[in-house]
């Protein structure tokens, strides 16, 4: 095992994983009252998932579990990242009157938002 | 991030007595947050790795190891405080695994567990540093600053704005992770930061690491620059050598030296060598291909490997033997001289019979101006020879001749050589001049040189100092001139030909001057034969009145000053022809320089007329005796060299033994003294010619009867009486004619030399040939001469 610290940047920067948690990706859609917002979350469970709302920010947090965990596996390749996620998208309403709804739907977490009655 | 924490509380208070697998690393620890490349390949934590991957969120706990050696940590090998952290991607490839792992949180390790085939720990989440304040904000600064300095050293073409990655929410101990993460600290320091319980401690350690790597980053980049600058000057150099082969190329001359070579290896090639000496000089030549062109050597050698590819070893200029032909080249330039031409024609003959003969190796010798040098030339015309002159006047240093050895900076052949190298050919006629002259000190001895240099048995393998091989001087037609031969040491006299050249009578001269010197000088002022001619009359008044030498050089000059004096006037205007007449010559020369050389119209008791040869030719001599009363001794004066002293005493002693045969009365003389001067008391004599004057004089003297004036008289006495036989007779002859004395006493075995004498003078001189004193003295002291004839004729 041998490990260099490359001073010359930061690869792990460059290989499109940031820092902390990982975000899974988004879609935000506009519609008549409010917000839509689609979350690729698959193999998430929905007890795993918190959805909430904070000023203008829409938070969607929770813990990815590998599920093939059994005896006799062993993993060669692993590119879905696991453990903590969290996502923290702004919107330019005032998300803590608003009406919050979230559903999965085949691996999709769909998150309504009506911010207009 | 409240919630957040609580979550992670929660989570730590469940991963309490669950035991997380133990991923040690090497020389870096891991920070929360932060992302990490890690390369598994040790058995056991490849195991660990496999361990957490199995796991729901593939959590594991990694640890920096206290010595990076260590192949196999175990528990007291790792720090107490690690980072739990995720593995993010993974890919396994012959036994290794690739793993991106994430830090999440700081972690103390509460036991480790060493059941399993890897390391397992039970851990105690420790809390996030905290702390807020002035100090804290100004360090996290002041970090900032040195992390994007620090950057901008590292990658100066796209720097990375570290405030960027920070983010906005500018956490102190998030900062102090990155930028040490950053740094190459090792495991100690990076563990030092990891376990900074607050934001401060963590802040200043990050500062203090990256203040001193930025630091070494500094002086590391003016390094690389200085380096970057010395190369840079290499490269212009290089570049400008590039340059100038190019146009040394464009030029031909590409790589001079190699280029000097290979011309020097051609002119060996192409010189016609012998196999010895190509040998040497294609030794040299190889030496001078190792030699750098700047060593002192390379032009030492480069010149010696010249002078050999120069020197004509085996070239030569034919001769031409057409003796008719030579005969008119020795005619057209030099007036009689016939002893010499007759010399050079028979060895024409020799060498038409036998061209292998040696060359012969004259000696010209006679008084400065009748041509010897000249003669040189015109030997060397009708032989169709080259001509080289060397003057070894006032020479004292044998390595004049015979050079320098090359070990000495400077050397050079010697004049020899030098001379040949000059003519081009190996048999050219080379004059040494004034070898009379030659000069002789600690430096070694010139003369000695020259007689290896003049010896045919030798000279076929003349050894120079410099050259230092043999080179062949028999085929040189050597011809050496001087002045007297008295100065020539007698082994260098020994192997040279010696050719007289005696002075010029007036007639000879005014001859020489019509055929050749009138017409050269008239020539050198610009002007035509027509337009002057100076008349035999006026010529002779110039040769009597104007010059007073053996040769014509001061004639020479006298024409000259004519043909100057006329040329002028032919600038000024004057068309028709001239004729300097006898009567002219003073309007052009001034006043008469000489008066005629005259006997002495009177010559009381105890005076003779006697003859001298000088290197200038002959001349009239008078011999004074007085008697020295009261001092019975014999006074000899004006400057006499030892062999005309004993000279006197012996004539003096021959007289007292014979007084009563001569009936000479010496009663008066027993107890006085006699003084004899020779004058002109400023010129130093020598010689044993004044022998028979000597003798006259004094019998005069003891006789008080005045000895013939009109009588000259030369000879060696004996003290048995004889008079024998003496050199400079022509000179001698001409002095008296020129100093109007017609008659002349002389051995009768000088008879012989008579026949050089012109004609003209011959037929106006008497000649008395003697045998003994007696005979002198009867001629001379017609007094004494009655009573000497019956012992005389007894003799």
């Amino acid at each position: 095992m041998s490990y260099r610290i490359d001073l010359l940047g930061f690869p792990f920067l460059e290989r499109g994983v940031s820092r902390g948690p990982w975000q899974p990706a988004a879609d935000v859609y506009r519609t008549q009252d409010g917000w839509l917002v689609k979350f690729d979350l698959a193999g998430v469970k929905t007890e795993d998932v918190t959805v909430r709302a904070a000023g203008h920010a829409l938070i969607v947090s929770g813990v990815r579990r590998d599920m093939q965990t059994g005896q006799g596996l062993t993993a060669y390749l692993v590119e879905i990242a696991y453990s903590r996620f969290e996502r923290r998208i702004e919107f330019p309403d005032d998300l803590d009157r608003a009406c919050l709804t979230a559903t999965f739907c085949n691996g999709m977490l769909v998150v309504r938002l009506r911010t207009r009655s | 991030m409240a919630e957040n924490s609580e979550i992670t509380k929660k989570r730590s208070e469940s991963l309490r007595k669950a035991l997380l697998p133990v991923l040690p690393i090497r020389n870096a620890v891991l920070y929360p947050d932060l992302l990490m490349p890690l390369s598994v390949g040790r058995e056991a934590s490849v195991a660990a790795a496999n361990a957490a991957l199995a796991g729901e969120e593939k959590t594991l706990l990694i640890v920096a190891q206290k010595d990076g050696q260590r192949e196999d940590p175990g528990p007291d090998d790792l720090f107490g405080v690690g980072t739990r952290a995720v593995i993010r991607r993974m890919s396994r490839s012959e036994g290794t695994l690739e793993l991106l792992v994430q830090g999440v949180e700081r972690v103390k390790v509460v036991r480790y567990d060493t059941s399993a085939p890897y390391l397992q720990a039970e851990i105690e989440a420790l809390p996030a540093p905290a702390g807020e304040g002035v100090e804290v904000e100004a360090l996290f600064q002041s970090v900032l600053e040195l992390g994007q300095r620090a950057l901008h050293i590292v990658q100066p073409e796209q720097p990375r704005s570290l405030e960027s990655i920070v983010g906005s929410e500018r956490d102190p101990a998030g900062l102090a992770y990155l930028t040490s993460s950053m740094l190459n600290l090792g495991a100690e320091k990076a563990q030092r930061v990891l376990e900074a319980a607050s934001n401060l401690e963590a802040l200043e350690l990050a500062h203090a690491f990256l203040a001193h790597e930025v630091q070494v980053l500094e002086l590391r980049q003016k390094i690389a620059s200085h380096a970057a600058t010395e190369m840079s000057k290499e490269q212009r150099e290089y570049m400008l050598r590039q340059q100038l082969r190019a146009i040394q190329e464009e030029l031909g001359e590409s790589k001079p030296e190699a280029a000097d070579l290979e011309l020097l290896r051609k002119r060996i090639e192409e010189a016609d060598l012998p196999e010895a000496v190509r040998k040497e000089a294609e030794r040299e030549l190889d030496r001078l291909a190792r030699l750098p062109a700047a060593a002192p050597d390379y032009q030492i050698t480069r010149g010696y490997v010249e002078l050999v590819a120069e020197l004509p070893w085996r070239h030569g200029t034919r001769d031409a033997l057409d003796l008719t032909a030579a005969r008119a080249v020795l005619d057209e330039d030099h007036y009689d001289l016939d002893d010499v031409k007759q010399r050079i024609l028979e060895h024409l003959a020799v060498m038409k019979l036998n061209p292998g003969a040696h060359a012969p190796i004259l000696c010209l010798v006679g008084p400065p101006g009748v041509g010897k040098t000249s003669l040189g030339q015109s030997i060397a015309r009708a032989l169709g020879r080259k001509f080289e002159r060397m003057s070894l006047g006032g020479l004292h240093d044998e390595a004049e001749l015979r050079g320098h050895r090359r070990t000495y900076i400077g050397a050079m052949p010697g004049r020899i050589l030098q001379a040949i190298r000059r003519a081009g050919v190996n048999n050219p006629l080379l004059m040494l001049d004034e070898v009379d002259k030659l000069g002789r000190d600690f430096r070694g001895d010139p003369a000695s040189a020259l007689l290896e240099i003049l010896d045919p048995a030798q000279n076929g393998s003349f050894h120079d100092n410099y050259l230092d091989l043999p080179f062949d001087l028999s085929k040189v037609f050597f011809i050496a001139t001087a002045n007297t031969l008295d100065s020539i040491p007698a082994p260098l006299l020994d192997r040279m030909e010696v050719l007289r050249l005696s002075g010029y009578s007036p007639e000879e001269k005014v001859a020489i001057a019509q055929r050749y010197i009138v017409p050269r000088r008239l020539a050198e002022a610009g002007l035509k034969t027509e337009q002057a001619t100076i008349p035999d009359e006026a010529l002779k008044r110039i040769v009597n009145r104007y010059t007073r030498e053996a040769g014509v050089r001061e004639l020479e000059r006298a024409v000259g000053t004519i043909a100057r004096k006329l040329a002028r006037r032919f600038a000024e205007g004057k068309a028709e022809p001239v004729e300097v007449s006898a009567a002219q010559v003073p309007e052009y020369l001034g006043a008469e320089r000489y008066s005629r050389e005259r006997a002495r119209g009177v010559l009381p008791p105890g005076v003779a007329t006697g003859l001298a040869w000088t290197e200038f030719g002959g001349e009239v001599l008078y011999v004074e005796a007085t008697r020295l009363p009261g001092r019975p001794r014999l006074r000899l004066t004006g400057s006499l060299g030892k062999v005309m002293r004993e000279s006197a005493k012996a004539a003096q002693s021959y007289l007292w033994s014979h007084a009563d045969e001569l009936g000479l009365p010496l009663e008066k003389f027993r107890r006085d003294g006699v003084h004899i001067h020779v004058p002109s008391g400023a010129v130093p004599k020598d010689g044993p010619s004044a022998g028979v004057a000597m003798a006259s004089v004094l019998a005069s003297l003891y006789a008080n009867r005045p000895v013939a004036k009109d009588v000259a008289m030369t000879g060696e006495i004996t003290l048995a009486g004889l008079v024998l036989p003496v050199g400079g007779i022509r000179e001698k002859v001409l002095a008296a004619h020129r100093a109007g004395l017609r008659r002349v006493i002389l051995p009768r075995e000088n008879a012989k030399d008579l026949k050089n004498l012109p004609e003209q003078v011959r037929a106006e001189m008497t000649f008395v040939e003697v045998d003994t004193v007696h005979d002198v003295l009867r001629e001379a002291l017609p007094g004494v001469a009655q009573q000497a004839r019956e012992p005389a004729a007894a003799d």
